[in-house]
């Protein structure tokens, strides 16, 4: 429970075994490196290994390789299950071994570069040729080689294209003013009149002119002993080609996928691990024959890293080392396994530091009460109860994923009870369930002991009085902490005149409202008054000066004002599950609405709305009550004893993407 | 009939002014969202988590306007009120409206906002969740005001 205790530890080994050593702390994963800036030796930083810049481009290649095949790999159907919890390929360590021996990476990345280039550039080919053909295809009707259509000593030859609306003018023009001209219509569409125009050169200027005048676009066709036509054909004839080379390309490419992808994947987890091995070793210091490691380890694990060590060497030292000034370690928590979900909650805020209390186990109880009054509805408890109960036990999910599950099939289980106290069914109303549910009716109703949509301001009394609960178990949480610690008068004079004082006031509250007799009033007000007393003379005891003593002393009764807001704040916890309740209601109503609206068809939108609404209804508002439960802990709750903000312990430790390592 | 009259406009404003306060704030998370997504498509369910935050106001406001349909049985054939009782609907209605409107835009830029911690550290996202939260706490307290009005208004006096 709580903070694992973390120590700075030295590992001196032998230079020739520092491969093996290396090995072994990634195998395990329980050491973070640090770069060790010590003085006490005198040792020389690690040269950085050459190689690493070389592995990490073995790894872009792989991964190259990898991206390119995936797109290929084809029918191959990964369960959906593997797919939500990231499954990975079980390998034995021999196997990874045996394939970064004898895997043709060369060839194969090679290979998949030229497939990947010839396949662009015949797609890129075709997808140009589009344009070409458009082009083409408006001058198919013309029987001249395109060729034959130019110059020749005495004439020329124009292709191009005339408004529709001047094409008359233009021929007129043209035929009047020069005598030798030959014009051929070739095609139009709705705007252009496309044609070729064959001309004398002596009129070159005047033609020009009048081209000019009548705004022809002149179009070049590709230059080809061969009519439109053919060159149409030609092109699709190359297209036909290309597709089918992509094609035989492509079905090279899934059977390289077929072969090698899954060979690949353990290569580039392969070439991960090799460049984190080598990257590591940055931080390593050397002396002529040894090398040294330093980093945090937990204190547990000590132990059973120098065993696992004595397998790999002889030559080595293990050795706690002290903290320097302002070093902290970084924090992992431990708890059992039931408390282990809330860890999730605490990680939201942040790590605790590692001189802190993890206030995980504090929390818990009030998260998951909390979680299931902003639900209050028995129903909603057990569809989420079981539903990821079925969610953990169908789907195998391993343990280190359940934490999110675990956490909601508990307060999937508090909801349940809580909605069975204040009668929340689905929103059904018990009172209007027809006279035949007689019996059911009246046993819920008798296990209801407050109706929240009835009587809100019991519920709203029990929400404060919760927080007021939640709030003085945060400040007990910091007494005990200070007192544990050795600030034993801080833990008294601090915390516990303000628990005393907080009491006091509920106490004197309790009579003023009612609750408890009338007789005790009066003691409780002298208690009271006792409180503000004592905080008076004590909150100031750290200024010099008297007058400030007593200033700062009648100052902290502020204090007051923000336990009162944060308690004003649990009020929230009734909003929600009115809102849950209240919102179900509505569902079931418009669902009979529509039933009532539009016959026969009208239950199958009745059964429709029922269930979409209620799905709907439940995951908004689980998402409400965890977001505002965790900020009733973030925000009320942990000020009064947690600061959090502690480093994440994170061991160089073996990370795969795809592998699976079996040893 | 001018009280009912009074009590469904104290209705519509519950529903309707939240119901903007969500929809100006959604937008706002959205479009952040949409751009993260552009980039990062597998973050989608993170994104659709931060812009569906500011959307709870349009439940409370709606919520606010059922409690007044529910007092007041405006479903099958209202309760006849007076005028005063209409207005003290109206009124009891505006909690909610004005937070909800209010609370919805401003929660919809801190989303927004929380967007970009999932762009950048998605490892974080749990805390901009809670920053955005933070600001629905007056919506929060908006509904309970209205609930908590509307219940002690007294009918049939």
């Amino acid at each position: 429970m709580a903070v694992a205790n973390v120590k700075k530890v030295g590992i001196i080994a032998h230079k020739k075994d520092k491969e093996k050593v290396v090995d072994f702390l990634y195998g395990t994963g329980l050491l973070e490196v640090t770069n060790w800036q010590g003085k006490a030796v005198k040792v020389e930083a690690v040269e950085a290994e050459e190689d690493t810049s070389q592995l990490e481009y073995k790894l872009s290649r792989a991964q190259f390789a990898i991206g390119f095949l995936e797109e290929y790999k084809g029918g191959e159907k990964v369960k959906l299950v593997d797919k939500l919890i990231g499954a990975k390929l079980p390998v034995s360590t021999s196997k990874v071994a045996k394939i970064a021996k004898e895997f043709p990476i060369d060839k194969v990345v090679g290979r998949c570069n030229e497939l990947e280039e010839e396949i662009n550039q015949k797609q890129s080919e075709i997808d140009s040729s589009t344009e070409e053909k458009e082009l083409l295809e408006k001058w198919v009707s013309l029987d001249v080689k395109v060729d034959e259509a130019r110059e020749t000593k005495t004439t020329k030859a124009i292709f191009g294209m005339v408004g529709n609306e001047q094409y008359l003018a233009f021929i007129r023009e043209l035929e009047k003013k020069v005598t030798q001209v030959d014009i051929r219509k070739v095609t139009n569409d709705e705007q252009k009149n496309y044609i070729l125009v064959i001309f004398n050169k002596n009129f070159e200027r005047e033609v020009s002119k009048i081209l000019f005048k009548y705004g022809l676009e002149k179009v070049s066709l590709p230059s080809a002993d061969k009519t439109p036509r053919e060159l149409l054909e030609d092109l699709s004839e190359r297209n036909k080609v290309h597709r089918k080379d992509i094609k035989k390309l492509k079905s090279e490419t899934e059977k390289l996928a077929k072969k090698y992808l899954a060979d690949l994947k353990v290569l580039f987890d392969h070439f991960t691990w090799q460049v984190d091995k080598s990257a590591v070793q940055k931080d390593f210091k050397e002396t002529n024959s040894t090398f040294i490691v330093t980093g945090w380890m937990r204190k547990d694990d000590i132990k059973r890293i120098e065993k696992g060590l004595e397998k790999v060497t002889t030559n080595f030292v293990i050795e706690e080392m002290e903290l320097e000034k302002g070093e902290e370690a970084p924090v992992v928590m431990s708890n059992s396994s039931f408390m282990q979900p809330f860890e999730a909650v605490t990680s939201i805020y942040g790590l605790p530091k590692s001189s802190e209390v993890d206030p995980t186990p504090f929390l818990s109880i009030f998260f998951i009460i909390f979680f299931g009054l902003c639900l209050t509805d028995a129903g909603y408890g057990l569809v989420l109860m079981t539903l990821t109960y079925l969610i953990i036990k169908v789907l195998k999910i391993p343990k280190e994923k359940q934490r999110l599950l675990r956490l909601l099939m508990y307060g999937g289980f508090v909801t349940f009870i809580v909605g069975v106290l204040t009668g929340g069914w689905f929103g059904i109303v018990l009172e209007d369930l027809p006279a035949g549910l007689d019996w059911l009716a009246n046993g819920l109703m008798a296990v209801r002991l407050i109706n929240p949509i009835e009587n809100p301001i019991v519920m709203l009394g029990l929400s404060f009085a919760l927080g007021y609960i939640h709030i003085i178990y945060g400040i007990a949480i910091d007494m005990w902490w200070k007192i544990k610690n050795g600030s034993v008068k801080d833990g008294i004079l601090d915390s516990g005149t303000w628990i005393y004082f907080l009491l006091a006031m509920g106490f004197y509250g309790a009579t003023a409202a009612g609750v408890l007799p009338e007789s005790l009033k009066s003691i409780s007000l002298y208690l009271l008054l006792a409180g503000v007393v004592v905080l008076i003379l004590t909150q100031g005891r750290k200024q010099k000066n008297p007058i400030m003593k007593l200033l700062a002393g009648i100052g902290s009764l502020y204090g007051l004002v923000g336990y009162m807001s944060d308690i004003l704040s649990y009020s929230r916890l009734l909003a929600l599950g009115l809102a849950t309740g209240v919102i179900a209601m509505v569902i079931n109503l418009i669902a009979v609405m529509f039933k009532d609206m539009i016959p026969v068809v009208g239950w199958v939108f009745m059964v429709l709305i029922i269930i979409g609404g209620h799905i709907f209804n439940i995951v908004i508002n689980v998402l409400g009550a965890y977001i505002h439960s965790g900020r009733l802990q973030f925000v009320e709750f942990f000020p009064k004893f947690f600061q959090g903000g502690g480093k994440i312990f994170r061991p160089f430790k073996r990370v795969s993407k795809y592998v699976d390592l079996k040893s | 009939m001018i009280g009912i009259a009074l009590a469904i406009c104290g209705a519509a404003l519950a529903v309707g002014l939240a119901g903007t306060g969500s929809a100006i704030g959604m937008g706002i998370a959205g479009q952040a969202a949409s751009g993260v997504v552009s980039e990062e498509p597998e973050k989608f369910g993170k994104a659709l988590l931060m812009e569906a935050l500011p959307g709870t106001q349009g439940i409370y406001g709606f919520l606010g306007g059922f409690w007044v349909i529910m007092k007041l049985d405006l479903l099958s054939g209202a309760t006849p009120i007076d005028a005063a009782t209409g207005l003290q609907f109206l009124f009891a209605c505006l909690p909610i409206a004005i937070a909800g409107l209010s609370s919805g835009i401003f929660q919809g830029k801190v989303s927004a906002a929380g967007i970009g911690i999932i762009a950048k550290k998605p490892d974080e996202s749990g805390k901009g969740i809670i920053l955005s939260a933070m600001v629905e706490t007056y919506a929060v307290l908006g509904l309970l005001a209205t609930i908590l009005l509307i219940n002690g208004i007294q009918l049939g006096g």
